[in-house]
């Protein structure tokens, strides 16, 4: 019996067509196949310099066509009837003319595609392109570096230390700010920052600041952002781990001698390693695949990757290039995975069973 | 435990820094909408007011977005729920090699960053002469909030005891009597937490949706918009009752995990 039989056996005909009909659909029409075609989107491009040879040939076609209709209203002019053989003639060429027109414009509805890999090397080439990549990489490395040094202390406090009552009315405290709103989250730094904002006010008016500082002109003020947006997701999955850890295991550790940071170091950490990894692993992808935070905290000289992605498909209108970029991003993603899984030591599954 | 006395103290300080971080930003946040300024700001405080409450309620755009966004929201829990609950039966149940595998992929979603699942979603069904909109938005948001779904529904699976499935068949029930009468009715809590989280998902949902909505708007693109061209303190009204809304489904959250916790000890 093959498992799909078994599948059918053990649930019944009407059960097993829904477990597996709607799965399916969601696998193929939702996340495969549209991740495939953006990597054919990818891999090739409009060839316009034979389109723009296509057009140039219409509309000279396009001229000599009026000329032909001018023609053959001067001869009908002239008193020429429509059976007159010149006309006849002219009248032909005029059709064939228009005809091959037509044909022609349909080929430009669908201009040629040809498959090379220059949407990327386009992407290699582009210095500010690369340069604004890069920063991409390193900022979103420093925002998942910063949530991790920040959020180890406050998960193992609330898993392993605090009493039952506190520990509910702190993670109450790290609910609410982690169901606002995104935007929101990023709107209330913007309101700090900002070069008339809370913090420059205050501390020019206690006489500690003499002149207001721009935040929001470079990175700072994204990362600031990206941070305060995306720190509570490391949290989370390191918590949920430091609460598995066997308080004994402490305990024993401790009557045995240890310190206080060896505990953590040799216990506690090693035990989190994958809700860090997850933690991380969301944290980068969201630092690197967030379009919210720069769009509000940055300047105009502090455009972001996916700033860049947005205008090639909105503002740009190639969606090849787009497209490339888009997978060039997703890339970064997997290769963090990997990278996490190496660190932490853990399998793939250890991650994805944590999310 | 020597450790503890001495970095308590040290520990209390921080945690304290900690929420005030989190906390202070959402606090002047909503301080501001109710002062008098058209730029939205806490200082200097010029006088307390509720326009910007009359004039968000006044807002036809935003009262439109919102109509959208709730669309959005029930089309995805209609169809992220069943394709969650769907996924996480046949994951559950199926004896193959392949199910680590398909599980892996059926979680990447989540592990995508949202830009992508939307630019995917905009070039394949553009492809059909489908361009960004409603339909579109439903369509790119469940490909990742089904997931989530799934999650929840598997983790209650994995504690269904099989015998109360044997036994309804023993007693002669078929196989779509037990899924009615045993499975599904277990499951009941699971469809209201796996619809309330789906819909909040929907709901506050940017990267994804920026991509594939098209000429329309949702009330977390409004906002955004509303930020970056011609911010007034309406954003700020906004925010407050978000932060209303969030406290109080916190709150409620928090009990009810307090009496399941009561419950099962």
């Amino acid at each position: 019996m093959t498992q799909w039989q078994q599948l059918l056996f053990q649930n019944g005909k009407i059960m097993a067509v829904f477990m597996v009909a709607l799965p399916a659909f969601w696998l193929v029409i939702l996340i495969v196949a549209p991740q495939l075609m953006m990597i054919d989107f990818s891999l090739w491009y409009e060839d316009n310099v034979t389109l723009e040879r296509l057009e140039r040939d219409i509309s000279q076609k396009d001229h000599h066509l009026f000329d032909l209709d001018d023609k053959i209203a001067n001869l009908m002019d002239q008193g020429l009837s429509a059976a007159d053989p010149q006309l006849v003639s002219l009248e032909q060429e005029y059709q064939l003319l228009d005809q091959e027109i037509k044909q022609l414009m349909l080929k430009t509805d669908d201009p040629p595609e040809v498959y090379s890999p220059k949407n990327y090397v386009y992407l290699a080439h582009n210095q500010l392109h690369r340069t604004i990549f890069l920063k991409t990489i390193w900022s979103s490395l420093m925002v998942t570096l910063i949530a991790m040094v920040i959020c180890y202390p406050v998960a193992y406090y609330l898993a392993q230390v605090a009493p039952k009552r506190q520990a509910t009315i702190l993670f109450l405290g790290l609910i609410i700010p982690y169901w606002i709103n995104e935007i929101l989250r990023t709107f209330a730094w913007l309101m700090l920052l900002s070069y008339n904002g809370f913090i420059n006010l205050f501390f020019t008016r206690a006489g500690l600041l003499e002149e207001p500082i721009e935040f929001l002109d470079g990175n700072t003020g994204v990362l600031i952002g990206m941070t305060y947006a995306y720190i509570l997701f490391m949290v989370f999955p390191t918590y949920n781990l430091l609460q598995t850890l066997d308080r004994n295991q402490i305990d024993a550790a401790s009557d045995l001698g240890a310190g206080w940071i060896r505990i953590h170091l040799r216990i506690a950490i090693p035990h989190a390693k994958p809700g860090l990894a997850v933690g991380a692993i969301t944290t980068f992808m969201l630092a690197a695949g967030t379009y919210a935070v720069p769009a509000i905290l940055g300047g105009p000289h502090s455009l972001w990757f996916t700033q860049i992605i947005y205008s090639w498909f909105f503002d740009g209108g190639n969606w090849n290039q787009g497209a490339a970029y888009a997978f060039v991003l997703l890339f970064l993603c997997i290769i963090f995975v990997m990278l996490m899984m190496k660190i932490f030591r853990v399998r793939f599954n250890d991650i994805t069973r944590r999310v | 435990m020597n450790y503890s006395r001495l970095y308590a103290p040290l520990m209390k300080i921080y945690l304290l820094v900690f929420f005030c971080y989190l906390f202070l930003p959402l606090l002047l946040m909503a301080i501001a909408a109710f002062n008098t300024p058209t730029i939205p700001s806490v200082i200097p405080w010029q006088g307390f007011t509720l326009q910007w409450f009359t004039l968000l309620f006044q807002d036809r755009l935003i009262w439109e977005s919102v109509l959208n966004s709730l669309i959005i929201g029930i089309g995805v829990v209609l169809l992220a729920v069943p394709i969650g609950l769907s996924a996480a039966l046949l994951l559950t149940r199926l004896q193959s090699r392949s199910q680590p595998f398909l599980y892996a992929i059926l979680v990447s979603p989540i592990l995508t960053p949202g830009v992508i699942l939307g630019i995917s979603t905009l070039i394949f069904w553009s492809q059909a002469g489908i361009g960004g909109g409603l339909f579109l938005t439903v369509i790119g948001q469940t490909t990742f909030i089904a997931s989530f779904s799934m999650l929840i529904f598997m983790a209650q699976l994995q504690r269904l005891d099989p015998e109360l499935e044997e036994a309804a068949l023993d007693l002669g029930a078929s196989h779509l009597q037990t899924y009615m009468k045993v499975i599904f009715p277990y499951l009941k809590p699971t469809f209201i937490t796996a619809a309330c989280i789906s819909f909040l998902q929907s709901f506050e949902n940017y990267n994804t949706t920026l991509f594939v909505i098209g000429a329309d708007t949702t009330l977390t693109v409004k906002i955004a918009s509303m930020i970056r061209l011609g911010l007034t303190p309406e954003v700020n009204a906004l925010s407050v009752i978000f932060l209303g809304v969030t406290v109080m489904a916190a709150v409620i959250y928090t009990l009810l995990q307090k009496q399941e916790d009561t419950d099962a000890v």
